[in-house]
């Protein structure tokens, strides 16, 4: 007799084939700009993931925090919106701005404001943007086998009054920056960002820290990569975190 | 082993990825006295724009052009070869080569190679024997004549737009409008059409070519 087919491990084996689970897997490990389509319905296998691309910036100053976000959302070579807000106000002092598939964000995002609601009435007090870090990081792992499929940055003022900038991928492995790009075009804006607020393959350092300088360049780095990607563009989304609170600006951009 | 085996293992997995091509919208409209051809400039290699300002019109004879869409090394490698045969044919004429055999040339190429190639091409222009002409070669290696003739991934957006507003025998100028505004809107809604407009004016005396920047694309 195959005892082999009686061990518990075996059964567990085969449960964890036939859901496919290795599906997940791809999501999570390739680049996701690699996620197919979701054509997979009519041969049985559905996939419920589907990337809605976009690009979002943030970067962290002295004593504020500036996302710079495009506002398109696209299925395949159709364009879906043209004025689709990503970044969400969590707290007064706090953001969250995302890439990846709306459906997933929009409910992450929901799911964010109602957890801020919680701890509110269960501390009497709004949560920081270091609690909302661990909180998001944890939100996302809990989900490990079928992650939310929304790549963010939490951007927020620190009980110093310091700006930070908050970075994570789909499964909630997370890290504190001073500047993140995520989204489609995040391979053409990281090196921007190096360039300007590192410093990286400068000669003469120059570099940004006051509020209007930082956000021209937020502007101009949405609009560099709406050049050269084509999910991103239609327009730039200036969200402004500083003391006095949370300012939100529009500026239209390429459209094709 | 034998020597396909031997091929079949020496050749490697081509990775789609990196291939450049025409998300094109390109269309072709005959006129009263010519043909305007008209291409959008963006090549993308998957979701990243190569060049915004790429030219999708060929030359194949002194008055036959072609438009690619498609796999850009497949359909430039193409219209290569038509070039060569139509210049065979015109030394063995002794005068201006016809459309339809260029058209013929290319859907032979495509319909011998239909598994290996990704092209869909217009090939117009004017001849001495049948006067403008626009045959459209999909690319299945199947081609059709026609007053007007539309492809690429932007031309699905607009082919409600070119039947409610094409009218035969319009003037070089409203052809020239209508053509423009063809391919703004196929840019505003297809992500991987854009960049800038080219068009291509064939007349039995002279070719034009003229050049549309983005930021002069109207909508409306």
């Amino acid at each position: 007799m195959d005892l082999e087919n009686y061990t518990n491990v075996n059964i567990f084996k085969k449960v964890y084939e036939k859901r496919e689970v290795s599906s997940i897997h791809n999501v999570v490990e390739q680049p996701h700009h690699l996620l197919k389509d979701n054509t997979q319905h009519a041969k049985g296998g559905f996939n419920p993931y589907v990337n809605n691309q976009g690009t979002t910036v943030a970067i962290a100053g002295k004593d504020f925090v500036l996302v710079a976000a495009d506002t398109r959302i696209s299925q395949g070579f159709n364009i879906l919106s043209r004025d689709y807000s990503r970044t969400t106000k969590l707290t007064d002092q706090c953001v969250i701005t995302s890439g990846g598939m709306v459906a997933d964000i929009e409910t992450l995002h929901k799911l964010l404001i109602a957890k801020v609601k919680t701890y509110q009435r269960q501390f009497k007090k709004t949560p920081t943007v270091e609690s909302l870090a661990q909180l998001l990081g944890n939100t996302l792992y809990g989900r490990r086998f079928m992650p939310y499929y929304a790549f963010n940055l939490l951007c927020g003022i620190d009980q110093n009054g310091q700006g930070s900038v908050y970075g994570y991928d789909a499964i909630g492995s997370w890290d504190k920056l001073t500047y993140g790009v995520q989204g489609s075009g995040s391979e053409l804006g990281a090196p921007i960002l190096d360039n300007q607020f590192v410093g990286h393959n400068y000669l003469v350092k120059t570099l940004p820290d006051d509020v209007s300088v930082v956000e021209d360049t937020g502007k101009d780095i949405i609009n560099s990569i709406a050049e050269r990607d084509i999910y991103t563009g239609d327009q730039v989304e200036i969200v402004i975190v500083d003391k006095n609170g949370i300012r939100v600006k529009r500026e239209p951009i390429r459209r094709d | 082993m034998s020597i396909a085996d031997l091929q079949n293992e020496i050749i490697p997995e081509v990775n789609t990825h990196s291939v450049q091509t025409d998300g094109t919208t390109i269309i072709a409209v005959k006129y009263d006295g010519g043909i305007l051809l008209g291409a959008d400039g963006r090549s993308a290699n998957n979701m990243y724009v190569g060049n915004k300002v790429s030219d999708k019109l060929e030359p194949i004879h002194q008055r036959i052009y072609c438009q690619r869409s498609g796999t850009s090394s497949h359909t430039s490698t193409i219209a290569r070869y038509v070039r060569y045969y139509m210049e065979i044919q015109a030394n063995e004429l002794g005068n201006l080569p016809p459309v339809e055999s260029a058209a013929q040339v290319m859907r032979e190429i495509i319909y011998s190679n239909k598994n290996s190639l990704s092209a869909s091409m217009i090939c117009s222009g004017w001849d001495p024997y049948k006067g403008y002409q626009i045959y459209q070669v999909n690319s299945s290696g199947y081609f059709e004549q026609g007053n007007w003739a539309l492809s690429g991934s932007g031309g699905t957006f607009i082919w409600g737009y070119i039947d409610a507003n094409y009218r035969e025998n319009m003037t070089r100028a409203e052809c020239k409008e209508f053509i423009k505004s063809c391919i703004a809107l196929a840019c505003y809604r297809d992500s991987s059409s854009g960049g800038c407009i080219r068009l291509l004016d064939i007349t039995q005396d002279r070719v034009e070519r003229d050049y549309v920047q983005y930021d002069d694309f109207k909508i409306k």
